[in-house]
């Protein structure tokens, strides 16, 4: 194992140190190195999936001669165009282990990166429009409860006492009939994720090489021995890709099909505004999602365009629909104005769970089929992936997502998970 | 939950019912026509619709809907010369949207009526429904489905009353 | 000091208004900004980090700085631009951003570069932090009463859509028109002429009535905001008051002309943030549209020919005008300086000089300059945000200095200054392109690139030296380009800056995404129509003015409108349960499919669709399936009539009509063969009354609706046909009550008949609560409540389509897989509680050692009938462990409940013959 190359620490010390000297001493977060012809693991993927699976790598395993390879600019991908929700309230019991080990992990990521992440646990609250709709959300919740993952009902009263901006009417057409909360979930700034995992990684010596697409698979002996980049041939031992959206075009340069579907999922984000929204609000019924980030910027999401599609756009009129829902239920919102909105594209699994595990082709091991849920599961996902690249075996958490349940049949059924899903 | 009679407006009379708004107007009717989903070849269909008066709105290449005054003695199901028939005289309601400023509404309903007020195939997307549309001289005519028929009354009132200041 | 002011003496009607408290006046064609210059305003709001005060820059779509709060009429609208909102008598204008700690964080800015907050707020965790950080964050404030309304917009379909009606626009409409195409001028101003209403130039107004008589249709105060896929571009057009949210057009395009001109540039120095530093072609603007003198001693600060017009224009209304040209001498440079002008060349600002506002500057060869106005200019950027958007990518050009297509894309073209092309005013040489200075080593890094979110050079640097050097990391951690104004007189300054701090060429570096819209646009516009009833709308009963008029409750029931009960309260459920069981109880079911499957493969598509053959099925009978998805999970149930050996009847649930129809074209279309079977929807030409109870047979024997009602003529899952008014009715012995049934179909134009006369033959009308609460009594499904994403046919008591090893059906083989015999699979079965009581539904029952879910209970009442709670659930195994007690838990309470057969009343199915 090589020595860790540990990065300066960043503290307030280090700011003050650094203010005095007009920020001259700042390092590079992250190297731009050359790649080399060879490494033990290599990583398709610069987003937060791939960033922490090097990561964890290093850090569980002790394997530090690590490349990620990333077509575009680091944590470009959906990393940097999601709605930064942090949530576990799933119902399977393999999906709670799995988010909620995730959420774990974000609440203590900032220390442990040494990098802000600015994980904000101010709660998710999950709306209920009629009865029927309070007993869905009393199912899930119980399954919560029931696995020890705090959660819990509202009523009419309490959410409106939470979310003031809520219209209290019945005659509306999304009126409050109550809620589900699970308050440790939260928000966090999306980027920083990306950066603080890459900055670590870096730090133990993890080679991250950007502009650098994957054009093919060397494959010899029904094994994967290399990538084939613009900077040629690369080998190594082992090999994982986390994608997302890109995974059926990479898992065709390595001969295999995915069952996964693209489709393009809309964000967008209002002027900033002061503090008025201090909860993460969704509602199923309608698919529309809303928090207010630490900017003031109201940053809105809704369900699935409804043709698959790669660029990462979006039709207009989905926005329209979608603000639509958002300014019925929040009426003073009709006062504002949206700024900017931009699209990313998910890759959806046929039981709307993620797909972990070996690839059909020995040495490639996947990390896909988040859809639209991936933000919340990099701590976990990039973990479970390094796992297999290092040991060529699931971790607990992971075994029951490999790619072979389509086959078995023993799916894990998440259409409830949450509102993105269509 | 609270009722949601009120949230919900009544449905109009379907005889009665009429807007007027600046340069269109408005109205709806039902019964008092046969009206017959056919599927089959179009050759076929043409065949067996040669006897009755009427319109016959084209939905797919194989799939038409005949809308007739005649008594027609066409029965549900299928028929030997190769076609499907469904009476489906109940199953909409009509409404005629007429005037110079018809276009308009109708295109602000929907985005392929903006594009083409003539289309070749009947039903398009209007106001989130999918309907049959009949182009008139000075409008259309729109055949939606019974249970949709209330929303898109309430969308066409909606839409009539515009604000003058909003363009 | 001087500053603004408004020499022009006539103009329009006045306009009273306040800002920041202070009573002010502007008048008629005001915009809020030019009313606040008038009124001698410098300052009109602070920087979003450092609370540095603030001026007015621009005039356009660009300003980064006057962000400001307007009330009027009791409506509050945040983050208004005061440079694009007309003025409006009553306004109470105020700033989004206060002084703030303004001094504390004066003092602390050299601690707070880019990024510094993710370098600490470590200890203990930021939720420390979190509260004074949002509260110092965001502009406006939204204020919870506040509405805004807005209009319908509409659809447009167009050959030719030019986006911009200065001269290039107005003459490419003109030319669309004349070559026979239909003509959409857009343009954003409140008037066109674009450019030329403020730097003059002949022909407008005769381009203009030329537009209109070839039938250009011209929209002013419109913005083409976003070009999206297949040529749609998306267009708000504002309203006549700022509380007024204006309306949202769809514009289809054949052909697209951009001549959305160029934005003016800021020029990098020391203090360049200050009050009174403004774009030169916005003092223009401001002094010829609204009579507006932004300083009375100028200094105009240039690397380009435009900014030569503009000092004239102010040293002819008496202004003490020094211009400031950073390159050599030139003729016109000379010829301003014969008309009086003290233009200094080859002369380079290093810094501004001023306390709150501009009182001069200093050059870099430390000449000292006395003046009220920094009027800078320092290169224009092309307007190509809906190129971009429609997948075109801008490039830095190099050898033309200035930002130009990379590509052409198919369907756009570009016209005037967005292409690169200005006529020159005059005979002189016209140099108006220039590149983006950049002041090296040894100058002062307060040097500001976005004024909004007050990044300067030195964080472009920092930005740099942290290895952030791709454009879009520059942009999210520096935040440059993400303010209000999304960087439009930034982006292209922070691109060159990185560029020069990582020893790269600018065209290299590029430019980051451009993202719609061009422009903020009000979600009120974006809503639209879609408000209230008219949102996401559900179907409808066609007998609902019976329901209303006997007095329903009515209940959204998955995309439906229906009863949920009669009488005054949920009480009256009780009652419609007791006389469903005791009398006879009628609820409309006009909801469920039926969907006719029709030709020679109808009975084949049926048997391949359904978990159960349908094809051996008699004319005249009835037989209930389930449907799977192809992993032999159930998505539907329902029953199917035969009506003759190639014409059947589907009734599937009343949420899953559109999806069978779906499933069954499907398969049609790609299995079967379009002439082998047809489909057709007859849903919405029914409506479907059910009656049920002991004493529904006596009541159909009193309406005559049918010739015989004999149990062998007419047993129960059989249909005979007959009469209602003349037309034909279809009736049909089918139970969800488990009382002896029947589910009279009508024409739905006879339902408002039907269901009163249901009523007066003493049938009792029953909501969907009440059924509800019948059919749990009976064990019968509501596919999705009561079976999840995992629940096979065999899981619901229906072994066959497994143990017979049935082949041909969608789900067939994964009925087979191991998965589908294992013994802890979740089955449907019942639940008694103990005492008698009512689980709550949604309760999960658990085992211990250690605790977990073995199952959830699906549907959950008070039985009138049995005098207990009744439950269905699916537990694991849960048919072997029938007799057995299991423990229950809800929201932390627990309790024990015996498991049952699913069917908790009249397990032999006895009433169906009463």
């Amino acid at each position: 194992m090589t020595a860790a190359r540990r990065k300066p620490r960043y503290s307030a010390l280090a700011l003050l140190r650094e203010g005095l000297r007009g920020q001259s001493g700042w390092g590079p977060a992250w190297r731009s190195p050359e790649p080399k012809r060879r490494y033990d693991a290599v990583i398709i993927g610069g987003g937060g999936h791939g960033l922490s699976a090097a990561y964890h790598l290093a850090k569980d395993h002790g394997v530090t001669n690590v490349l990620v390879i990333e077509k575009a600019w680091l944590g470009g991908g959906n990393t940097g165009r999601n709605t930064t929700i942090i949530r576990s309230n799933y119902f399977n019991r393999e999906s709670q282990d799995l988010y909620d080990a995730s959420l774990k992990l974000y609440e203590g990521l900032s220390r442990e990166l040494n990098y802000n992440i600015m994980f904000s646990q101010r709660g998710s609250i999950e709306l209920a429009h009629s009865a029927a709709d309070m007993e869905g959300l009393r199912r899930v919740v119980n399954a919560m409860q029931v696995s020890g993952i705090e959660s819990s009902l509202l009523s009419r009263d309490e959410v409106l006492a939470m979310v003031p901006l809520l219209d209290p009417s019945p005659n509306t057409r999304w009126p409050v009939v109550g809620a589900a909360i699970q308050r440790r979930a939260g928000v966090a700034r999306h980027d920083a994720v990306a950066w603080g995992y890459a900055r670590a990684a870096d730090g133990f010596g993890v080679d991250i090489v950007q502009s650098c697409a994957v054009s093919g698979f060397l494959i010899q002996g029904g094994r994967v021995k290399g990538v084939e980049t613009p900077f040629g041939l690369i080998e190594a031992d082992v090999f994982g890709m986390a994608v997302a959206g890109a995974s059926p075009e990479m898992a065709r340069l390595a001969g295999f099909k995915l069952p996964l579907l693209c489709m393009t999922l809309q964000a967008m984000v209002s002027e900033p505004l002061k503090p008025c929204l201090n909860h993460v609000v969704a509602s199923t019924p309608n698919g529309a999602y809303v928090s207010q980030s630490d900017k003031g910027e109201l940053v809105i999401g809704g369900g699935l365009e409804h043709v698959p599609s790669f660029a990462r756009r979006g039709d207009l009129r989905k926005t329209a629909e979608v603000l639509a829902s958002v300014v019925e239920m929040f009426p003073a919102f009709s006062t504002l104005k949206l700024m900017r909105q931009w699209g990313g594209t998910v890759d959806t699994s046929p039981d709307n769970s993620p797909i972990l595990g070996p690839s059909p082709v020995p040495n490639l091991y996947l990390n896909c089929g988040w859809g639209t849920g991936g933000f919340k599961a990099i701590p976990i996902g990039g973990k479970m992936l390094a796992h297999l690249m290092a040991t060529g075996k699931h971790h607990a958490l992971s075994a029951p997502f490999g790619l072979e349940r389509f086959a078995t049949g023993r799916l894990i059924d998440e259409a409830h998970a949450g509102v993105a899903h269509d | 939950m609270s009722d949601r009679s009120t949230f919900w407006p009544a449905p109009p009379d379907s005889i009665t019912a009429r807007i007027e708004a600046v340069g269109v107007t408005v109205t709806a009717s039902c019964g008092d026509r046969g009206v017959f989903l056919l599927s089959g070849s179009s050759k076929t269909v043409a065949q067996l619709v040669k006897d009755y008066p009427g319109t016959l709105l084209q939905i797919a290449p194989d799939r038409a809907m005949l809308v007739t005054d005649a008594q027609v003695g066409l029965q549900d199901g299928w028929h030997p010369a190769g076609v499907a028939i469904s009476d489906l005289s109940d199953a909409h309601i009509r409404i005629d949207i007429r005037g110079p400023a018809a276009a308009a509404l109708l295109a602000l309903g929907s985005a392929s009526l903006a594009i083409d007020p003539n289309p070749r195939a009947a039903a398009v997307g209007f106001a989130g429904v999918t309907l049959l549309v009949e182009p008139l001289p000075d409008g259309a005519r729109l055949y939606v489905e019974r249970p949709w028929a209330p929303h898109l009354w309430h969308w066409l009132l909606a839409a009539t009353q515009t604000a003058k200041d909003q363009p | 000091m001087t500053g603004p002011v408004r020499i022009a003496k006539a103009g329009g009607c006045a306009l009273p208004f306040t800002f920041a408290g202070r009573s002010m006046q502007g008048r008629a064609g005001d915009t809020i900004a030019s009313a606040l210059l008038a009124n001698g305003i410098s300052t009109v709001g602070r920087s979003f980090k450092y609370r540095r005060p603030r001026g007015i820059l621009s005039a356009g779509e660009d300003e980064p700085n006057a962000i400001v709060d307007v009330t009027l009429n009791g409506v509050r609208v945040p983050n208004v631009r005061a440079t694009t909102q007309a003025l409006e008598a009553g306004m109470q204008v105020s700033p989004v951003l206060g002084r703030g700690a303004a001094l504390l964080t004066k003092l602390l800015s050299p601690f707070l570069a880019s990024g510094f907050y993710y370098k600490t707020f470590l200890w203990p965790n930021w939720h420390m932090f979190e509260p004074a950080i949002r509260r110092m964050a965001g502009l406006g404030r939204i204020d919870p009463a506040s509405r805004m309304s807005a209009g319908p917009g509409g659809n447009l379909s167009v050959d030719l859509c030019v986006v911009g009606a200065g001269r290039s626009g107005l003459r490419a409409a003109i030319r669309g028109a004349q070559a026979g195409q239909s003509v959409l001028l857009v343009e954003r101003q409140d008037v066109p002429g674009g450019s030329s209403l403020w730097r003059g130039g002949d022909g407008v107004a005769g381009l203009l009535s030329e537009a209109r008589a070839v039938g250009v249709t011209v929209w002013t105060g419109s913005t083409a905001f976003g070009a999206y896929e297949n040529g749609r571009l998306g267009v708000h057009r504002q309203g006549d008051s700022v509380t007024l949210g204006g309306s949202l057009w769809v514009v289809q395009a054949a052909e697209v002309v951009l001549a959305t001109g160029a934005i003016e540039r800021p020029m990098l120095f020391e203090r360049n943030d200050l009050p009174g530093v403004m774009l030169a072609d916005a003092t223009l603007n401001y002094l010829r549209r609204h009579g507006v003198l932004c300083g009375a001693r100028p200094i105009v600060a240039t690397n380009n020919d435009s900014a030569y017009p503009v000092a004239l224009a102010l040293a002819e209304v008496g202004a003490k005008v020094t211009v400031v040209d950073s390159r050599p001498p030139s003729e016109r440079s000379a010829a301003a300086a014969k008309r009086g002008i003290r233009v200094l060349t080859r002369a380079r600002i290093a810094r501004a000089l001023g306390r709150g506002r501009v009182s001069g500057m200093v050059l870099a060869d430390g000449q000292r300059i006395e003046g009220d106005l920094i009027a800078v200019s320092g290169g224009w950027t092309p307007t190509l945000h809906l190129y971009c958007q429609a997948g075109g990518k801008a490039i830095w050009d190099e050898g033309k200095s200035i930002l130009v297509p990379a590509f052409p894309v198919p369907g756009i073209s570009l016209a005037g200054r967005v292409a690169g092309k200005w006529e020159a005013p005059d005979d002189l040489p016209w140099a108006w392109s220039a590149a983006p200075e950049i002041p090296g080593d040894g100058v002062s890094r307060k040097v500001w690139i976005d004024l909004q979110n007050d990044v300067t050079l030195g964080d472009v640097e920092l930005a740099a030296r942290e290895n952030f050097t791709s454009i879009e990391h520059l942009k999210r951690y520096t935040t440059l380009g993400m303010a209000t104004d999304q960087g439009k007189t930034a982006n292209l300054l922070g691109a060159a800056a990185m560029a020069q701090a990582t020893g790269r060429a600018t065209t290299d570096l590029g430019l980051t995404t451009y993202r719609p819209p061009y422009v903020p646009v009000p979600m009120a516009a974006l809503a639209g129509l879609s408000r209230g009833p008219v949102q996401s709308p559900l179907r409808r009963l066609a007998a609902e003015a019976a329901h209303r008029a006997m007095g329903a409750t009515l209940w959204d029931y998955g995309g439906l409108l229906r009863p949920a009960f009669y009488g005054a309260d949920e009480g009256s459920i009780v009652e419609e349960c007791l006389a469903a069981r005791q009398g006879a109880v009628v609820f409309d079911a006009s909801s469920l499919g039926k969907v006719a499957v029709m030709g020679p493969k109808a009975g084949e598509l049926l048997d391949f669709l359904f978990a159960g053959r349908m094809s051996t099925l008699q004319p005249g009978r009835i037989r209930y399936g389930l449907t799977l998805n192809e992993a032999g999970i159930v998505t539907d149930d329902g029953v199917v009539l035969c009506l003759g050996p190639d014409h059947f009847l589907v009734s599937c649930s009343s949420s899953h009509v559109g999806g069978f129809v779906a499933s069954a074209e499907e398969w049609r279309q790609t299995r079967f063969g379009r002439d082998a079977v047809l489909i057709h929807d007859r849903t919405a030409h029914w409506a479907t009354m059910s009656l049920s109870g002991p004493k529904a047979k006596a009541i159909m024997a009193g309406l005559g609706i049918v010739g015989t009602l004999d149990d062998d003529a007419f047993p129960h899952m059989a249909f005979v046909m007959g009469q209602f008014m003349g037309r034909e009715a279809r009736v049909a012995r089918v139970s969800f009550t488990g009382e002896r049934g029947y589910e009279i179909s009508v024409p739905a134009g006879l339902a408002v008949a039907l269901w009163p006369s249901l009523i007066e033959a003493g049938a009792v009308p029953c909501g969907i609560e009440a059924l509800g609460v019948l059919r749990a009594e009976k064990g019968f499904i509501y596919v999705g409540q009561d079976t999840d994403g995992e629940t096979m046919p065999h899981d619901l008591g229906f072994d066959a389509p497994r143990l017979k090893r049935r082949m041909g059906f969608v789900g067939d083989r994964a009925l087979q897989l191991p998965v589908a015999g294992d013994a802890d699979r979740k089955q449907l079965v019942g639940l008694a509680r103990e005492g008698g009581g009512v689980i709550p539904a949604g309760a999960h029952l658990i085992e211990d050692g250690p605790r977990r879910s073995i199952g959830f209970v699906t549907s959950s009442h008070q039985s009138p009938s049995l005098g207990r709670g009744i439950a269905l659930a699916l537990i694991e195994g849960g048919r072997a462990r029938i007799g057995e007690q299991v423990t229950w838990f809800d929201l932390g309470k627990t309790g024990r409940a015996t498991v049952t057969p699913a069917c908790a009343y009249d397990p032999d199915g006895s009433r169906l013959h009463v």
